[in-house]
């Protein structure tokens, strides 16, 4: 009895230390990577919050906003959300056509949501960019988050291997020294982390804000620079630090083998 | 010496290369087209901000390659055609063929299905205003709208009022309220193509508003007029 207690409360506090396995992730994955043929310009966009790499949802309230910019000009698409489950847990999804050659910056701001596990809200403020009938310019440009990642790589139409680069803008300005979690979206669990440190990888943003990432297999990867925001949010008569995550989801691919 | 020679000479011409090669040359060239009415809206670019000034392009019915029509694009690397008769009599697919120089080409497809919706031809004459208007940029085609209608509908109508019959006023006061409409709706489609998130500002709907009720207020004057004349 006393041993099948310890070892329930070992477990729990196993559970509740493991924070850095299971990392949060604001994601907003599109249906497709990039839009080049007219007849295939519907796409889903679907938002959630989860741990990619471990396949586990988490319930996402109505975001705050979504939306998209597209050469400076934005626009609000949250009334075109609609329920959706990922992970078998509350997301939201929105359909999006794609009518002429553009850059487009989705994003997502959501209502922080509150982990009891670590004592604090979490607000990930989530992009995803789709290239749209050859047009390429455009995506260096920031949305103009609270704090967002700029890519210095193109963040579409990359190969598995390449290494990926971004600069972490808090409030528009470079922030040095941020952890940068990088996550798989395991779609279908088709891969396994060896080890509790394989779920999330680590890097750190420089002087500058800037960090790198080379991206070791096929499929869509999320970068989650991960900032205390200035402001608490008041909860139980207590005031709460608020994690202020900037997300960015990019799909790397293996090139084609031509059939001889 | 004489290999170092080279090796300079080498290197200059690479240099050279690099150095006349413009920054095209490491682009695609993009060819994107969309229909509108009976018109087919083609636009050239090698990106957002370097477009294909004067591209030739060459219009062919996708399935045999027999060309349609040729012509350049404008500075803006736009170009815009009406549908070939013969193209919709065949319900040929429209393969748009862009040579932009420097080897550059590539093509864009407009399918039967997508302009075999649009006015047929025995519409054209009315439509004809849509495409002119919605060749100008978006800022332009209000101003090219407002500036030719007001000329053409007050003019037009009380003429028309005191020597035609009631028959023939009246098709006349359609065709003109159509055309009317036709022209304040084509720089509002294309604004809604331009920049699908803004759509319409509120000057250009109540502008066109404004110009109904205008229009209405004429056919009301000239059946008031008709009226007293036979009491």
């Amino acid at each position: 009895m006393t041993h099948a207690i310890r070892t329930l409360c070992i477990s729990l506090t196993a559970v509740l230390w493991a924070g850095p396995a299971l990392a949060h992730f604001g994601m907003v994955i599109p249906s497709q990577d990039v839009v080049t043929d007219k007849d295939k310009a519907k796409v889903d966009v679907v938002v959630s919050f989860s741990h990619p790499m471990e396949g586990n949802g988490m319930d996402m309230a109505k975001p705050k906003s979504f939306g998209v910019v597209e050469a400076g000009r934005k626009a609000d698409l949250t009334g075109t959300l609609k329920p959706a489950k990922v992970m078998d847990h509350a997301a939201w999804s929105a359909q999006y056509v794609f009518k002429r050659p553009g850059v487009s910056t989705f994003f997502v701001v959501p209502e922080p949501y509150f982990e009891p596990a670590e004592d604090k809200f979490i607000e990930h403020l989530t992009k995803v960019v789709v290239p749209s009938f050859g047009e390429e310019e455009g995506w260096d440009e920031p949305v103009g988050l609270a704090a967002e990642i700029v890519p210095l790589t193109r963040p579409f139409g990359n190969y598995v291997g390449n290494v990926f680069t971004g600069k972490v803008l808090v409030d528009g300005k470079p922030a040095a020294g941020v952890t940068v979690e990088v996550e798989y979206y395991n779609k279908d669990k088709a891969y396994e982390a060896p080890n509790e440190y394989m779920t999330t990888q680590a890097v750190k943003t420089d002087a500058e804000g800037v960090f790198s990432y080379a991206v070791p297999f096929a499929g869509w990867w999320g970068f989650a620079a991960l900032t205390e925001a200035p402001e608490t949010i008041e909860k139980d008569g207590a005031a709460k630090k608020v994690e202020r995550g900037a997300v960015l989801w990019a799909k790397f691919l293996e090139p084609k083998r031509k059939k001889k | 010496m004489t290999t170092r020679c080279r090796c300079g000479f080498f290197l200059a011409a690479c240099l050279l290369c690099l150095a006349t090669a413009r920054d095209a040359a490491a682009h695609r060239v993009n060819v994107f087209a969309y229909v509108e009415g009976d018109t087919v809206h083609v636009e050239c670019s090698y990106s957002r901000s370097d477009r294909v000034r004067f591209g030739d392009i060459d219009v062919q019915n996708a399935a045999d390659g027999k060309s349609y029509l040729t012509g350049k694009t404008d500075e803006k690397g736009d170009f815009s055609f009406s549908v070939p008769p013969a193209a919709r009599a065949a319900k040929a697919d429209l393969r748009i063929l862009l040579r932009a120089g420097e080897g550059h080409r590539n093509d864009w497809t407009v399918k039967y299905d997508e302009y075999a919706m649009a006015a047929p031809a025995a519409r054209a004459t009315l439509a004809d205003a849509a495409p002119v208007a919605a060749q100008a940029t978006p800022k332009a085609a209000p101003t090219t709208a407002t500036q030719a209608t007001p000329v053409a509908v007050p003019s037009v109508a009380p003429a028309a009022a005191a020597s035609m019959d009631t028959a023939a006023f009246k098709a006349l006061l359609e065709t003109t309220v159509e055309g009317a409409v036709e022209k304040k709706i084509a720089p509002i489609r294309k604004m809604l193509l331009d920049d699908k998130e803004k759509g319409p500002g509120a000057a250009e709907i109540f502008g066109g508003i404004g110009w109904l009720v205008g229009i209405a207020g004429i056919a009301a004057y000239a059946k008031s007029r008709k009226s007293g004349r036979g009491a």
